[in-house]
């Protein structure tokens, strides 16, 4: 909401204010704005003239040379402006004069003439295109009136007025008006202001001679009113009219339309004039649009409407969208002789619809759809009629209809000073509060010392409760002078548990040198075919969003592999010759396609790493060490090679006392490719839920041993298959309750070993809580280990 | 015999100056002390020599082996010196050269400064609430008195997976899920990812980060909530830092409060980040409506609360002055690596 300080001034008087204290002090009180406009600032040494000669240039067809009285001189300017004439009163914009669009004015000289400065457009006065007249569109702007010249352009007309923008919350549609204004400036400097008139007027009177209204649907329309003017005669408005509207960022087209702008900005409320000798049979009716009924609206475009949209509508058509836009066919033209005014109450919820189906948003709409008082309608017509007659537009007709057949009742609402204590800690009193509330215009109908019985304006369609007027209260005490306390009653903080976990997760991989990443929820759905996993079925029961931003922003994602992958790829384009990475994040997966419940959103772990340094056991000793640290025993890595993401001959499912937690293992080529990444990729992916099900923080102490132990070592020869697992398997079965760790330190394949066979050399350590062993007692163990290897997988002892 | 001891003691006292290795000492060792050495040569003599005289000379044979081993010990400590030091000297190493390449990892940035902000409030005395990132149009809007119509509600503002279910607009579902599962008192944030219709540009995610915090319990007032986060301020930003409470509309709080923070860049002083205003603009906050309580079945007339949020993603950048919301989803570790 755009308010010219001067327009503002005229309700309220705060002249004498410093601006960026009336801004703050505005700003404080509730009324929040995205700052002051100063169309004077940047425009300097600016002066009336009077054009008293324009010639054609002699050696330039598009440009006039012209002789500018300044009052104390003549000066001589070269402009290509075509709207310029001999007598007009032009801002003249001197040698070393700056403009709001960035010019600085220079003695120049255009074809071998000399110009001593430049006219002024509004353009580069500072106003946008899209105020600015049609008359003025490529032009200069020229005066209403006569002035003595050579005075400063901004001492004589308003154009150089401070205009601050307010930010009008969704709550306080009353606000987007200047009276609205105006009251919150009262209350904020307690100041009165001066009301608009408010007489009742609502008389039938002549009106019906000239002009008659059915409002058939009066859900959507709780009241119209209007009334009707004669002999109307269409010329531009005032100056003073046509630049506050331009201020207030409205453009002037001419007297009729200007006043309905303009006192839609004065007092919030839209007004729309209709051609009346357009108008059929002189009989508007208000009704529900016919399905599929078609309307050409004022900026030439057909519309076709629903049975839910409120048409305002002739005999025989409909002549304009109720509360969005009129019609073409009643348009104001300058051809107009006789016009009805509109003024009305439409359902907001309707006007929302309709505007958002046509895809039509007007100043009217806009303001419909946020809610206007129904009361705004006697202002507004008040206000206009002063207007018209003070413009001497036409022959006003005596009275107006105005069908309004359920009048609204003001709202009662009971305020204690208890409850203001309780939800704002301040002791006020009833009578401090009545001030405050009255300074907004709310009614104190009683009080004692603990109530105020207020009657709520029809203006404030916000306040409906108790607390909606403590709010009010809060903003006139000054949220500044509320007290500053901290909430009693003691209260101990901590992460839960599964958080601990979680942050252990974390600490712990970035203790080893991974990055931790972020990535989106949502991926495209060909995420899934690019590892390769067109075949998993619970990868590929997506989450879909109906109105994604992109195909590739459409599905939540069900794995993190995808965005890991990608962002491992994106780092190595970028040059960076490698990367370990992790993201614990969300995924999702739908319980039913279509999705009718919430889906299973797990959190999962997903690392990710190429470079020199990275294979897969470096990848394995990552997990190895966050399931130590999180205390989870038995993790056991099981080769598998059916998951067409990764190398089958390097990949494993991570389980823990038979359950699956994740899996590990190197990409796969072909994935690879699909990802345009030329290194190879180790990955693992496990799932944090069970993590976090199974991990084990607590600790408890053990002794640490007595006596010491005998280490010895094994050297075997076994079949290249023979994997590492079953061997300690064996090993750890057979060893007996004293063998306490093995460990493999040596894997051989060479000349001096046959083909299709290995060495692997074990280091068991073996020791007793009892006492010191014996090598006996280490031999028994140590002989059933060696006959049991060389019995279950052909081991050779070397 | 005398004379002789004493002329050994003086040849052997002059004889160690010279000495300088081991080996040397070694063999002046044996020379006077070994079994044929000198002073044994001596001793032999003792036969000769009368009952008197024996413990007397006996004394001073024992004197001087005592003093010439005193020689030996002293000279040997030197050498050990001087032979440790050419040693030690030899395995001089270039302390410049790099040392062993072991790289820590890093958290990301949005982390490192949530970590930051959870663990001021678990100071304060809160716990951290979570819940899912697709939530009910009900957790999101509906209970928190947001209006049937409101535009932030329609296809262009919002996620949907369907009539019923959408990706979360903000965290404050989770808090509609605590107070639905809890009785006060209640003390918590709610930190996550939230999701808004908007295109991705230097200032736009579609995805971003909020953290909210609610506290309900009896006699909690506007006053509490100025205190609350005119602390949390001072403690993220610095112990200088002002707050400052403006008038705000929210329909799930009221009344509601936009809070601007002291630029914590220039100290007020105005600077670009603050757009020369000396504020900067960090959270949204207020009364929890009692309509929202009601409807998580809380007594309104009972309970008060306040709820606030900020959001993450724009703390970070300002906190670490980062211009551009893509590097966080981007993920280089150039990027990464500076947190």
């Amino acid at each position: 909401m755009k308010v010219p300080v001067k327009w503002l001034n005229e309700h309220v008087k705060i002249d004498d204010i410093d601006i960026k204290f009336l801004e703050d002090r505005l700003i404080m009180s509730g009324s929040n704005t995205e700052g002051v406009k100063d169309f004077s600032k940047n425009n300097t040494d600016i002066v009336i003239g009077k054009v008293i000669e324009q010639v054609k240039h002699e050696d330039a067809d598009k440009l006039f040379v012209l002789q500018i009285d300044l009052g104390e001189e003549i000066t001589q300017i070269v402009t290509g402006a075509k709207n310029v004439k001999v007598g007009d009163y032009v801002p003249v914009a001197k040698v070393g004069a700056n403009l709001a669009n960035g010019l600085k004015i220079k003695k120049g000289k255009l074809r071998g003439q000399v110009s001593n400065g430049m006219l002024c457009s509004l353009d580069e006065l500072g106003f946008e295109k899209s105020v600015i007249p049609k008359i003025f569109d490529d032009g200069i702007y020229i005066l209403q009136g006569e002035y003595e010249l050579g005075t400063p352009l901004f001492d004589v007309v308003d154009i150089g007025d401070n205009v601050i923008e307010f930010e009008i919350t969704p709550n306080r549609p009353d606000c987007l008006s200047i009276e609205g204004m105006a009251r919150e400036t009262q209350a904020t400097f307690k100041r009165e202001r001066k009301k608009l008139s408010d007489q009742n007027i609502f008389e039938e009177k002549n009106v019906k001679k000239y002009f008659d209204v059915e409002v058939q649907d009066s859900d959507l329309c709780p009241r119209y009113s209007g009334f009707v003017i004669n002999n109307v005669q269409i010329k531009p408005s005032p100056q003073w009219m046509q630049v506050r509207l331009m201020l207030a960022g409205v453009r002037p087209i001419n007297n009729i339309v200007d006043i309905t702008n303009y006192v839609m900005l004065e007092t919030g409320q839209p007004i729309h004039p209709f051609d009346l000798d357009l108008v059929d049979d002189k009989k508007i009716i208000v009704r529900r649009a016919f399905d599929g009924e078609k309307m050409t609206t004022l900026d030439s475009v057909e519309r076709i409407l629903k049975n839910d949209d409120l048409v305002i509508a002739s005999a025989h058509k409909a002549i304009g969208i109720a509360g969005v836009m009129g019609g073409e066919n009643t348009e104001i033209t300058e051809n107009t002789k006789n016009i009805f005014v509109e003024v009305a109450n439409f359902n907001k919820t309707a006007i929302r619809m309709t505007s958002k189906h046509l895809g039509l948003r007007t100043e009217a709409s806009a303001r419909f759809e946020k809610g206007i008082d129904i009361n705004r309608v006697g202002k507004a017509v008040n206000r206009l009629l002063e207007l018209y007659a003070q413009l001497n537009v036409g022959e006003i007709v005596d009275g107006m209809i105005d069908i309004y057949p359920t009048r609204k009742e003001e709202d009662i609402v009971i305020l204690t000073t208890q409850e203001v204590k309780r939800i704002l800690g301040i002791d006020l009193s009833t009578s401090k509060m009545k001030e405050m509330l009255e300074s907004l215009e709310f009614k104190v109908l009683s009080l004692d010392d603990n109530h105020l019985k207020i009657q709520v304006p029809s203006f404030r369609m916000d306040v409906l409760k108790e607390i909606d007027m403590i709010e009010e209260v809060a903003r006139m005490y000054g949220y500044d002078n509320i007290p500053v306390t901290l909430p009693g009653g003691v209260e101990f903080g901590e992460y839960n548990y599964r958080q601990k976990i979680e942050n252990t997760v974390k600490s712990t991989l970035v203790s080893q040198g991974l990055y931790e990443i972020s990535t989106y929820s949502f991926v495209s759905p060909t995420a899934i075919d690019k590892i390769n996993r067109s075949d998993d079925t619970s990868l590929n029961q997506f989450v879909r969003l109906i109105n994604p931003l992109g195909e590739e922003y459409s599905v939540m994602r069900t794995t993190l592999l995808p965005n890991m992958m990608e962002v491992l790829t994106r780092n190595q384009n970028n040059g960076n010759s490698e990367m370990m990475a992790f993201e614990l994040g969300n995924t999702f997966i739908a319980k039913s396609i279509p999705v009718v419940d919430l889906p299973d959103e797990r959190k999962s772990i997903c690392i990710g790493a190429y470079g020199k340094k990275v294979d897969f056991f470096k990848i394995k000793s990552f997990v190895e060490l966050l399931f130590e640290v999180l205390g989870i025993k038995n993790v056991k890595f099981e080769k598998i090679n059916d998951i067409l993401t990764y190398h089958p001959g390097r990949l494993a499912k991570i389980i823990v006392d038979e359950t699956l937690f994740g899996i590990i293992g190197e990409i796969h080529p072909d994935v690879m490719k699909n990802f345009g990444i030329s290194s190879r990729v180790i990955a693992a992916e496990i799932d944090f839920e069970k993590i976090a099900e199974n991990s084990n923080l607590a600790k408890l102490y053990e002794p640490v041993p007595k006596y010491p132990s005998i280490q010895r070592d094994i050297a075997i020869l076994v079949k290249d298959e023979t994997t590492h697992s079953e061997i300690v398997d064996l090993i750890l079965k057979n060893g007996g309750k004293n063998l306490v760790d093995v460990k493999l330190f040596d894997i051989y394949r060479g000349v001096q070993i046959k083909q299709g066979y290995k060495s692997m050399a074990y280091s068991m350590t073996f020791r007793s809580d009892e006492k010191t062993l014996t090598d006996e007692e280490v031999q028994k163990p140590y002989d059933k280990i060696l006959r049991v290897l060389e019995e279950t997988l052909d081991a050779i002892r070397r | 015999m005398k004379d002789k001891l004493q002329l050994i003691l003086k040849n052997a006292e002059n004889e160690i100056k010279n000495i300088i290795t081991s080996e040397q000492l070694d063999e002046f060792r044996v020379k006077y002390l070994g079994k044929k050495g000198e002073l044994k040569e001596i001793l032999k003599g003792m036969g000769k020599i009368t009952d008197e005289e024996r413990p007397l000379m006996g004394k001073i044979a024992n004197e001087t082996r005592e003093k010439i081993e005193t020689h030996i010990d002293i000279v040997k400590e030197k050498i050990r010196a001087v032979e440790l030091k050419h040693q030690l000297m030899k395995e001089d190493i270039d302390v410049t050269l790099p040392s062993a390449d072991i790289n820590r990892g890093h958290k990301h940035p949005l982390n490192v400064v949530l970590d930051e902000i959870k663990d001021i409030f678990i100071g304060m005395g809160y716990k951290i609430a979570e819940g899912p990132e697709i939530d009910t149009v009900y957790n999101n809007f509906d209970a928190l008195n947001s209006p049937k119509d409101h535009p932030s509600r329609s296809l262009s503002d919002t996620f949907y997976i369907n009539e019923e279910l959408l990706l979360r607009t903000q965290t404050s579902p989770v808090q509609v899920r605590t107070m639905k599962a809890n009785d006060p008192p209640i003390k918590v944030i709610s930190p996550g990812r939230c999701f808004r219709y908007d295109e991705l540009d230097a200032t736009h995610s579609p995805m971003f980060h909020q953290i909210e915090g609610l506290v309900v319990d009896k006699d909690i007032t506007m006053a509490d909530l100025k205190g609350t986060l005119d602390l949390f301020a001072k403690r993220l930003f610095g112990e200088n830092t002002k707050t400052k409470f403006r008038p705000h509309y929210f329909p799930f709080t009221e009344p509601s409060a936009e809070v601007d923070v002291s630029c914590f860049k220039c100290g007020g002083e105005g600077c670009k980040f603050c757009s020369n205003t000396g504020w900067i603009e960090i959270l949204g906050c207020g009364m929890v409506h009692p309509n929202v309580l009601e409807e998580c079945d809380i007594d309104s007339k009972k309970y008060s609360g306040f709820a606030f949020g900020m959001g993450l993603d724009r703390i970070t950048m300002l906190k670490y002055e980062i211009d551009d919301i893509r590097l966080f989803f981007d993920n280089d570790i150039r990027f990464i690596k500076q947190f």
